[in-house]
């Protein structure tokens, strides 16, 4: 009996230990960073939504992000009132009480109405974008990508001085998923944009996985589509995929201090799934070692402090 | 004569057809991007024709949207929905007699299936297949001016397409559902016209 206690003590300090580990923030936490969370395909109002959420509060207790990137489907069914509060405010009410702001864009399950709810940011606009420090973040309606939207897009680009730029939108311009994948159409318009004006990370939902993409013409790419439903088993991996993961919803906290960007993804369970950080390509003028013609061709330059980067990939990672 | 020719016309039953009105749709709404080729002459008029009716809607719409709050971007779902509701309801009891294609001239309807092939047999045509796919195809049983309904998701409408086809003013967009082409009033949520069959080869729902 004796032999037995002590072997549940030790399994049960395995546990925790385990879970610490897990759930340790990876990220460095500097001062006057920009720090934000990423959740994507949330809005279900069902227990893996609210689990997710859960989790996430626990997360901005360790890591104090500011605010959240919503990447569509944010309401799924019915869109009553009552919807908003079962399949939004309920579930990240501890975190809108601590004055998170949410910054939502549309999905295929959204309708447009959702612009003017306050607490999505959106100010009446299907897409916008806003300024946190030293990142420009551009929200498109990836849903009707009209040569409006696309005129506007590029004017917003052309107009950035800013060091970082975000894009986030729905539909996943590389996705190994089986149920949807890539939107090669959509890639095929908005690449060449984000090459030319220097967007260097995209994150994107739709597809119910985490799914991380190596590096495509300089630009880190994100499926995050997982925080209120999962589809297990349905990253099949491609040879652009650097990291997935289909095994539990998820969702992604991100930091940006000055010439990195850190994330961490985190599943429902508390356990971290992916981490890493990308580097912000510097000009000629500002980096002498970068080859004539402005931006360097690979935008991901390996950070000194950071122990590990894979040549072949180009990520660095822990 | 004056009188109902007006009140037709903001109802969306006549196209006001005079040159000038066709110069103004055009420079209100921005010229068709042609990628492949110029469409003809027959169906650029085509097109200020279904842009004429458009904007007939449009005026409709914005006559009857008087008297309702108007919703802003700080508003509560109840207010938007209050909104929305009302709106349409207005726009129902004026548009009860409204029939399909009144808004998808049969030229009208031309234009777009040519422009629809050019893109279906064109350089993008794989991808653009792939994008009606990818976005969750849906078969539903549409009917002008009644809603779309919100628990069902939107398919994508592939970029290239929107490229061809003319600009919609704000507060209206095209929707692909199966095989049909939607004209939607994304503010009442309304399915203003449609055009049945306009995709022949659309992937299943």
């Amino acid at each position: 009996m004796r032999r037995l206690t002590k072997l549940l003590c030790a399994l049960l300090c395995l546990t925790w230990s385990a879970r610490l580990e897990a759930q340790q923030i990876k990220l460095p936490l500097q001062k006057g960073s920009v720090r934000f969370a990423v959740i994507g395909d949330s809005g279900t109002g069902a227990a893996p939504q609210y689990e997710t959420a859960k989790r996430l509060a626990q997360s901005h207790q360790e890591f104090p992000f500011e605010f959240v990137l919503m990447l569509g489907d944010n309401i799924y069914g019915t869109k009553k009132p009552q919807d908003f509060q079962r399949k939004f405010e309920i579930p990240y009410q501890p975190l809108l009480g601590e004055g998170v702001s949410f910054y939502a864009s549309l999905g295929n399950h959204d309708i447009p109405d959702e612009e003017f709810y306050k607490p999505f940011n959106m100010d009446g606009h299907r897409y916008y974008s806003f300024k946190k420090g030293n990142v420009r973040f551009f929200a498109l309606d990836s849903n009707y990508m009209d040569p409006e939207q696309l005129k506007w897009l590029t004017k917003q680009l052309q107009d950035s001085n800013d060091e970082w730029k975000i894009a986030f939108f729905h539909h996943p311009l590389y996705s190994s998923a089986a149920a949807h994948g890539s939107s090669k159409e959509l890639r095929d318009i908005l690449e060449p944009l984000f090459q030319k004006y220097g967007v260097q990370a995209v994150f994107s939902g739709h597809d119910h996985v985490y799914e991380r993409i190596l590096p495509q013409n300089g630009i880190a790419y994100f499926t995050e589509g997982s925080s209120g439903q999962l589809r297990r088993g349905d990253a099949r991996g491609a040879a652009f995929t650097a990291k997935s993961f289909d095994e539990d919803c998820a969702f992604m906290l991100v930091e940006v201090t000055g010439d990195e960007l850190f994330f961490q993804t985190i599943s429902r369970a508390g356990n971290t799934v992916d981490s890493g950080n990308i580097a912000r390509a510097k000009s000629v003028q500002e980096s002498p070692a970068a080859p004539a013609g402005g931006i360097t061709s690979r935008q991901f330059l390996v950070a000194e402090e950071v122990a590990e980067f894979d040549e072949e990939t180009g990520w660095c990672a822990w | 004569m004056t009188r109902w020719m007006l009140i037709l016309t903001l109802a969306g039953w006549l196209p006001i057809c005079s040159p000038h009105s066709l110069q103004v749709a055009w420079q209100a709404t921005g010229q068709v991007s042609i990628q492949d080729g110029e469409l003809p002459q027959n169906g650029q008029q085509a097109f200020a024709e279904f842009l004429d009716r458009v904007h007939a809607y449009v005026n409709l719409r914005d006559r009857l949207r008087d008297g309702i709050p108007p919703v802003h971007h700080k508003d509560k779902p109840e207010q938007i929905r209050t909104h929305q509701q009302l709106l349409a309801e207005r726009i129902q009891k004026a548009r009860k007699d409204a029939k399909e294609s009144e808004v998808f001239t049969p030229g009208s309807k031309n234009a777009f299936r040519q422009e629809i092939e050019k893109v279906f047999s064109g350089k993008h045509a794989r991808s653009v297949k792939k994008t009606l796919v990818q976005g969750e195809p849906v078969r539903l049983d549409l009917y002008i001016n009644k809603a779309y309904p919100e628990k069902i998701p939107i398919t994508t409408v592939p970029p290239t397409l929107l490229q061809h086809f003319p600009t919609l003013p704000k507060g209206l967009e095209y929707r692909v559902v199966g095989s049909d082409l939607i004209l939607q009033d994304v503010e009442s949520r309304l399915v203003v016209d449609i055009f049945r069959d306009a995709f022949p080869n659309a992937p299943p729902g």
